[in-house]
């Protein structure tokens, strides 16, 4: 059986997908194979990615699905791990063994979530030595899907990514849910993937808006209903403050957005158990630091 | 040798960039910082970090959450790091900057950009968001009013199944 699957999304970043994919081509690992899908790309990616990375599989959306494209790759994925990643970031090169025997040696490891580095200026600042995992937290974090491997089985017992999100907050709900199964997610300091950081302001709408509209969806989706209310009010209050702090009017948006189109979740509400809310650190009021 | 303190309230990758730039604006400091558990043995990886202090609550950082530090222990100058270019939505990490036992307090924001912030401008600004607070809280009772019936309902009729 093959082991490993990484799975990339690309959307009109040809330049990214093409520096990613060259650093993947320098991994030495037999058991593996790379499937990269294309969100309806027009910067000619996917001739692209024929021509000069035959070996990779290509599967086409035909439009851009957001993150739900990820799950045509993720069901397509023959390996029993999935390696989950950017179209700008790639993991290093001996991280993807160090990850199979992790999984291998923990029936129980569900996530193994990488330390996400930025490719420019990581290796500048980093001690040479590599680091082993030695403690846990007392708490569980979500992972970040730049790097992120996850045992197929597990994630598709949780339906993969929510595509209703279309973007962000996806890892957070697989997280609750993962957890809810029993499964741990770990961060594991020795596995590492490089990721190019935008130094630029989030200017873009996007970012806050589907952040704050995917953070009450979450809550509906997967908390207890008392917990669930709970949440609600506190994300509502720290919608309408952060809308006077920033002059901005873009959190009311999703708050309205998240209520009138709740019918898009309507059937994938599945709470989770309340410790796994108590153990678990999602940071809701994240939505409200991308926009100026 | 200037002795600084980081608060990591902004993604580790973050970090990875803007630490040549705390390192050249302080003057190749002794540097110290202070994240949650999580991060700490990330923290570690880096060559010239000194000391990693834990900050031992799950919850963003809070003003009534404060940190430990070592009897006596104080740095020059404090550097909180914010995922933007304003800083805003870190109002809670510059209030909690205020309880550090340290001098001066800067901010270093998305593009490695490090400005410093006086302890009189956070507090004012806390004052002005003690306004906005207020009004929130308004709109948030009207609102839950007219929502949260709904909401509730919505709640328990979809709370049958479980994975």
């Amino acid at each position: 059986m093959l082991e490993v699957s990484i799975v990339m999304l690309c959307w009109n970043r040809w330049e990214d997908v093409n520096s990613s994919l060259s650093k993947i081509a320098e991994i030495d690992y037999s058991n593996l194979e790379t499937i990269v899908v294309d969100n309806g790309s027009t910067d000619g990616s996917p001739k692209n990615i024929r021509e000069q990375f035959p070996w990779v599989k290509l599967i086409e959306a035909g439009s851009n699905l957001g993150i739900e494209a990820y799950n045509l790759g993720f069901e397509a994925a023959k390996g029993e791990f999935i390696l989950i990643i950017d179209d700008d970031s790639y993991p290093a090169k001996e991280s993807i063994e160090r990850m199979v025997q992790k999984f291998s040696g923990n029936p129980k490891l569900g996530v193994c979530a990488f330390d996400v580095r930025n490719a420019d200026d990581y290796d500048q600042v980093a001690k040479t030595s590599n680091a082993v995992a030695t403690s846990q937290s007392s708490y569980s974090t979500g992972f970040n899907g730049a790097g992120a491997g996850v045992r197929k089985e597990i994630f598709k017992r949780v339906g993969f990514y929510p595509g209703e999100f279309f973007l962000y907050m996806n890892e957070a709900d697989c997280s609750l849910r993962i957890r809810n199964l029993g499964y741990e997610i770990r961060f594991f300091p020795d596995l590492i993937a490089y990721h190019k950081m935008a130094a630029k302001n989030r200017k873009s709408w996007r970012a806050p808006f589907f952040y704050t509209r995917n953070s009450f969806w979450l809550i509906w989706k997967n908390y207890p209903t008392s917990y669930a209310l709970r949440a609600t009010i506190l994300l509502s209050f720290q919608c309408f403050y952060h809308s006077l702090e920033q002059l901005t009017s873009i959190y009311i948006k999703a708050l309205f957005s998240a209520f009138w189109n709740i019918s898009n979740i309507a059937d994938k509400r599945f709470p989770v158990k309340e410790e796994v809310v108590n153990e678990m650190r999602i940071p809701l009021n994240l939505c409200f630091t991308f926009y100026r | 040798m200037n002795k600084i303190l980081i608060v990591r309230s902004a993604p580790i990758q973050q970090l990875d960039a803007s630490l040549s730039k705390i390192k050249q604006k302080f003057h190749g400091p002794n540097i110290s910082i202070l994240s949650h558990e999580h991060a700490i043995e990330l923290l570690n990886k880096y060559e010239c970090i000194e000391k990693c202090i834990t900050y031992p609550f799950k919850e963003s950082f809070d003003l009534r959450k404060k940190a430990k530090f070592d009897n006596g222990e104080r740095f020059d100058h404090g550097v909180v790091m914010v995922g933007n270019l304003t800083g805003c939505g870190f109002q809670n990490v510059l209030f909690f900057a205020l309880t550090l036992p340290i001098r001066k307090i800067w901010v270093c924001n998305l593009i490695g950009e490090i400005t410093p912030i006086s302890r009189a401008g956070i507090i004012l600004k806390s004052i002005r968001n003690q306004a906005f607070k207020f009004l929130a809280l308004l709109s948030t009772a009207v609102f839950s009013v007219v929502a949260f019936p709904f909401l509730f309902c919505f709640l328990k009729c979809k709370s049958s199944s479980s994975v």
